[in-house]
């Protein structure tokens, strides 16, 4: 990846990050799913977006147990699901900037009506568990990852790790993340039979992306970032 | 094939969350009647006309093309566009000189050319209910920094000539479609109406408009090459991107159609 397409890439990106960053202040109880879709892609194109990669679709959102859903951009459709006082939001946005794509997930916690922006300050052990375990995750990918390690190899080691932490992939094709490209057709994904190595991705960077539940858990959460490699180590973009 | 009115809404948009409550779903098209399909297309519509007039009165001089297709596409998704059809972008606009670009919406770039006092803006919209198309194209001209859609407005003849052209052009297609003429002699026709009134079609790949279908791909065009009657569609879009041969603007006009009791040719 070239300087030039490092720059687009990351302002697709924060474009998404300052989306979530004004989603998180705008999401209160009693607010719908569909009204919260609606104002990420509303801030979405505020903060720069020129279209939505994603079958169209700036924003998938998901409230409460619905979070446990998994599904396609195709069958996407918001509802009126309503976030309650305390309550669990995944939200996952797909800005472009040009041909160069964003893909940001977050969940979004709420506790006692409000949203808890600072993650270590949960109360709820069951989002605490949830959360922190996403956490472990992403740093488990910033460990093992390496250029000629292969998206299947990524694969298994994570789902291994997964499992070790009482969780469950949600994800509906099993999948963990992507590859960035500018055409969608040519997405591969860090899945079993993949046996491509990271570094060799368009655009030498991809997104990881576990959608995971404690096993028997009410709630699902998610967590996406895109990571790039610089000098052989993986970075966070 | 045919479309009648009918007051309901577009089918519940949530599958998941609220099961079992014997509505309709629109999941795909497979479950859904033509009736149904058409009139998710006809909400689409209306939210395009709606972002549409919004925004039409808000163009003054200075205000960039970037800014024009931010704010209606804006407007697109508050107004219940739940995505954006071709190649996830709700609006094309172009600017002045640029009217006359004509290209794929793929390779679409928006500049930050600036509106004058006199001049043309040309809005082609994109949004979809439950993936089902809206598709909607109107022409904007500022006279003395003043916004008109409207041709008894306009006072200079270029833009005049412009917009009277495009309605006639319609005009047009509501005299001759029938639902077994073929989209290739519907192109003969309406090419001959456009060369009679002294305009030329801007057009990258010639065409007039298109089949409105759930998969982009699967579009049929108005133009020379394809020859299945217009009743093999449920709806299409007529949109003659036109310019005088010298003329330094291009004009544009899209409206969604589908053919309704007795073979009559009905806007959504």
């Amino acid at each position: 990846m070239n300087i030039q397409q490092l720059k687009c890439y990351t302002e697709a990106q924060n474009i998404a990050r300052r989306t979530m960053e004004d989603l998180e202040q705008y999401v209160a109880p009693g607010m719908s799913e569909d009204q919260i879709k609606r104002q990420a892609e509303i801030l979405l194109i505020q903060n720069g977006s020129t279209s939505f990669w994603y079958h169209g679709v700036g924003a998938l959102v998901h409230v409460g147990e619905r979070t446990l859903v998994s599904q396609g951009g195709r069958e996407y459709r918001s509802g009126d699901t309503r976030v309650q006082e305390t309550d669990v939001i995944t939200v996952d946005l797909a800005p472009t900037l040009g041909t160069c794509w964003g893909d940001f997930a977050r969940t979004i916690f709420v506790e006692d009506g409000r949203v808890v922006r600072e993650l270590s300050e949960l109360q709820t052990p069951a989002y605490k568990a949830a959360i922190e375990a996403e956490f472990k995750l992403h740093s488990f990918l910033l460990e093992v990852a390496r250029p000629e390690m292969t998206f299947e190899e990524l694969y298994f080691s994570a789902n291994a790790l997964i499992d070790g932490l009482g969780c469950k992939n949600l994800d509906y094709s099993g999948n963990l993340g992507h590859s960035i490209n500018v055409l969608q057709q040519d997405r591969i994904y860090i899945e079993k039979g993949n046996t491509t190595p990271l570094k060799d991705a368009e655009c030498e960077c991809f997104t990881f992306e576990p959608h995971i539940c404690k096993q028997g858990g009410a709630f699902g959460v998610k967590r996406e970032n895109i990571y790039y490699f610089v000098d052989g180590r993986l970075k966070e973009m | 094939m045919y479309y009648y009115k009918t007051r309901s809404r577009c089918p519940p948009k949530d599958p998941v969350s609220r099961p079992g409550r014997g509505e309709k779903h629109c999941e795909r098209g497979f479950s859904m009647s033509t009736v149904d399909r058409l009139r998710c297309n006809r909400e689409a519509q209306q939210i395009a006309k709606r972002a549409f007039a919004e925004v039409a009165r808000q163009i003054c001089p200075g205000m960039t093309e970037r800014e024009i297709k931010r704010r209606v596409e804006m407007l697109l998704v508050q107004y219940g566009s739940d995505s954006f059809w071709r190649y996830g972008i709700g609006a094309t606009v172009h600017v002045g000189p640029r009217t006359t670009l004509s290209g794929s919406t793929r390779t679409y770039r928006v500049t930050d050319l600036a509106v004058q006092p006199n001049d043309c803006v040309v809005m082609d919209l994109a949004p979809s209910r439950s993936f089902y198309w809206g598709d909607y194209a109107r022409t904007v001209f500022l006279e003395e920094g003043r916004p008109i859609t409207e041709p008894e407005e306009l006072t200079i003849p270029a833009f005049r000539e412009g917009l009277e052209a495009e309605i006639e052009l319609h005009r047009a297609l509501r005299r001759v479609a029938r639902p077994d003429m073929t989209f290739a002699e519907l192109y003969w026709r309406m090419s001959e109406e456009l060369r009679k009134l002294g305009f030329e079609n801007l057009d990258f790949s010639r065409n007039l408009g298109h089949s409105v279908e759930l998969d982009a791909k699967n579009r049929r065009f108005i133009d020379e090459n394809c020859h299945q009657p217009l009743s093999a569609c449920e709806a299409f879009t007529f949109e003659p991107h036109i310019r005088r041969p010298t003329g330094r603007y291009g004009f544009k006009r899209e409206d969604m159609y589908a053919f309704g009791k007795g073979g009559k040719l009905e806007v959504l």
